[in-house]
């Protein structure tokens, strides 16, 4: 049985408006944690949280889920404004990144105890937490404590209950973080897998990367409690809104740039690069900017490429190759080298043909 | 080395209680111990009179304790929920009384609310001040732990009202620094001499008031004889809270 199959049979009407937060703004004493934030999550959808620590994501699920007061924006659930409403009332599933799982009680009560609070009949209850197991695979392990249970399942008894209550918005807290990092790979995939089967609208929030791009349909990227860029991976991958968003979501570098005479001018004109080696795309923010991730750049020792002088400040290897952290002038610059490449203290870069990105407005 | 000091230091908190059974089964114990032959006549003696005055003391100490839970448990929460300059000086203003001597204690409780000495009240207060810190020390940490407000967090997301998380989680999470509170404060009030000395009327005494008196004016073996009964009505407490601290260790399971 799927978590769709065995989830909501209310009418569609009353979820179809997934989540929607508006302007939210959210402070700890005089200190603005969350200044502004909109966003919005359909039904079935799973939107990803990201930023660096202190950005307010964290604040922002807590904020949804109505565990930290507001002071400006709102919050709407399935076409309902829950703004002021009680976490109880909301009807919101929520996993913490510990996972919370209640450590005196069974798996089995773990699932039930939303429906015990809800005061649902007991057959029926006792029918829900069975499925439950079921699309969690967790029906063997249903007598179990907390204490018996590795990482993984743990997470998903944590899910199983959020989903029990069959809430309109799914929140999931760094799902992964508590997890050893080679168990990550496979438990993404697992988690997407059942977070594709939900028809609630999912907020995840990570400061993971590779986790906001794999798992969510869109991104929503905070810095400093601001929201700077909601889109899909695709396009935050594509054409990120500023230096930190290519930066943050890639490592990428992102240089304002003009074209003039078929070359692209960057650093204040110390770099010339033809646009024939670049490859051209729209953007949808502003200005012409050069995006160099770090296969964009090569080292290289023809003089006839349009190069530019950089020193070396770092090197890493990375088992497939050298990552070279280089300064040209006081841009800092990744690049990409073969593990048995001979670098000196300084280099000469160009770009590699096509790898390096042109953004340009009305492109 | 550490064992060494264990064991030492199980001795010499042993040997005491020992002399006191010792002297307590003696029929003459000026003749050494066992004296005359063992007897537990002395306990015979000793329970009539006694009897009352453990019965009061147990009261007074169940009392102490409910009041404890009653005002401790609220102020716990709130000095381990909203931490600010306000609560922090709670928790100083609380342990006052710790470094306080009992006599100047007593003597201030008395000059202050005498109105209350004659029912017993002020001494049931005497011993909530003097034991509120406990429950503090024991509640507080249990209370401010971050994983359990997490559970908090999201049983109520899950549509658990107050009251259900308080029962469902917060007092099961708890259990164990309940346990060491509830014990600890039965103990310190069930033997409890400087505050009953100077505010209880005389008339009616504590168990600790009542042993002064029975060492001062009575036979070593009969005096010993209640001390033993005192020590049989106070062991299980003293094992409740050695399994209390026992458990203490247990987190994230």
């Amino acid at each position: 049985m799927s978590i769709r199959a065995a989830a909501d049979r209310r009418s569609a009407p009353a979820r179809a408006e997934g989540l929607a937060v508006d302007g939210l703004t959210v402070h700890y004493g005089s200190t603005a944690a969350v200044r502004g934030v909109s966003l919005d999550v359909a039904p079935a959808e799973t939107v990803a949280v990201i930023g660096p620590s202190g950005c307010g994501k964290s604040t922002t699920l807590r904020a949804v889920a109505g565990l930290v007061p507001v002071s400006g924006g709102a919050v709407s659930l399935a076409g309902r404004d829950v703004t002021g409403w009680n976490p109880s009332r909301r009807n919101i599933g929520l996993v913490p990144q510990n996972y919370a799982v209640f450590p005196h009680m069974s798996v089995a009560a773990n699932i039930a105890y939303g429906l015990r609070a809800r005061g649902t009949a007991a057959a029926r209850r006792r029918e829900r937490v069975r499925e439950m197991l079921e699309v969690t695979r967790l029906t063997d392990l249903a007598q179990r404590r907390p204490d018996q249970l590795s990482g993984g399942q743990r997470q998903r008894v944590a899910l199983a209950r959020a989903l029990a209550i069959r809430p309109d918005a799914l929140l999931l807290d760094e799902p992964l973080a508590a997890l050893d990092p080679q168990l990550r790979g496979g438990l993404r995939r697992e988690l997407a897998a059942m977070l594709a089967e939900t028809d609630c609208a999912t907020l995840i929030v990570t400061h993971d990367q590779q986790e906001a791009l794999s798992l969510g349909s869109r991104i929503a990227l905070l810095r400093e409690g601001r929201l700077v860029q909601f889109d899909t991976p695709r396009r935050l991958w594509d054409d990120p809104a500023d230096a930190f968003v290519a930066d943050f979501l890639a490592g990428a570098v992102l240089l304002d740039a003009v074209v003039d005479d078929g070359h692209a001018l960057a650093l204040d004109g110390r770099w010339r690069v033809p646009v024939r080696d670049l490859a051209v795309r729209p953007t949808a923010h502003g200005s012409t900017r050069l995006l160099l991730r770090h296969d964009s750049l090569t080292v290289t020792d023809d003089p006839a490429r349009a190069v530019l002088e950089a020193r070396v400040t770092h090197s890493e290897f990375t088992g497939d190759g050298v990552r070279l952290t280089v300064r040209a002038g006081e841009q800092v610059l990744g690049v990409r080298v073969p593990p048995d490449a001979r670098v000196g203290g300084s280099v000469s870069l160009a770009v590699a043909p096509g790898r390096a990105v042109l953004l340009t407005p009305g492109a | 080395m550490t064992r060494v000091v264990t064991y030492l230091t199980c001795v010499f908190v042993a040997v005491p209680i020992l002399a006191t059974l010792v002297a307590a089964t003696s029929a003459d114990f000026s003749q050494g111990p066992w004296g005359g032959g063992p007897t537990l006549d002395w306990f015979a003696y000793a329970w009539p009179p006694l009897a009352p005055v453990i019965g009061r003391s147990l009261a007074v100490a169940v009392l102490v304790v409910v009041l404890n839970l009653l005002v401790g448990g609220p102020l716990a929460w709130w000095v381990a929920r909203h931490p600010s300059p306000l609560t922090r000086l709670t928790g100083h203003l609380v342990n006052v009384p710790l470094a306080v001597p009992g006599i100047a204690l007593s003597v201030a409780l008395v000059g202050a609310y005498p109105m209350l000495r004659p029912s017993g009240l002020l001494l049931v207060l005497g011993h909530l001040v003097f034991t509120l810190p406990f429950t503090l020390a024991a509640l507080v940490p249990a209370l401010a732990d971050d994983e359990l407000r997490t559970n908090e967090s999201v049983a109520r997301s899950l549509g658990a009202g107050p009251a259900r998380v308080l029962g469902t989680l917060t007092v099961p999470s708890c259990a164990v620094a309940l346990a060491q509170a509830v014990t600890m404060v039965f103990a310190l009030s069930f033997g409890e001499f400087n505050i009953s000395f100077f505010i209880n009327p005389p008339a009616t005494p504590t168990a600790p008031f009542a042993l002064f008196d029975s060492y001062s004016t009575q036979r070593l073996e009969l005096a010993s004889a209640q001390s033993a009964i005192f020590i049989a009505f106070v062991a299980p407490v003293l094992t409740a809270i050695a399994w209390a601290r026992r458990r203490a260790p247990r987190r994230n399971p």
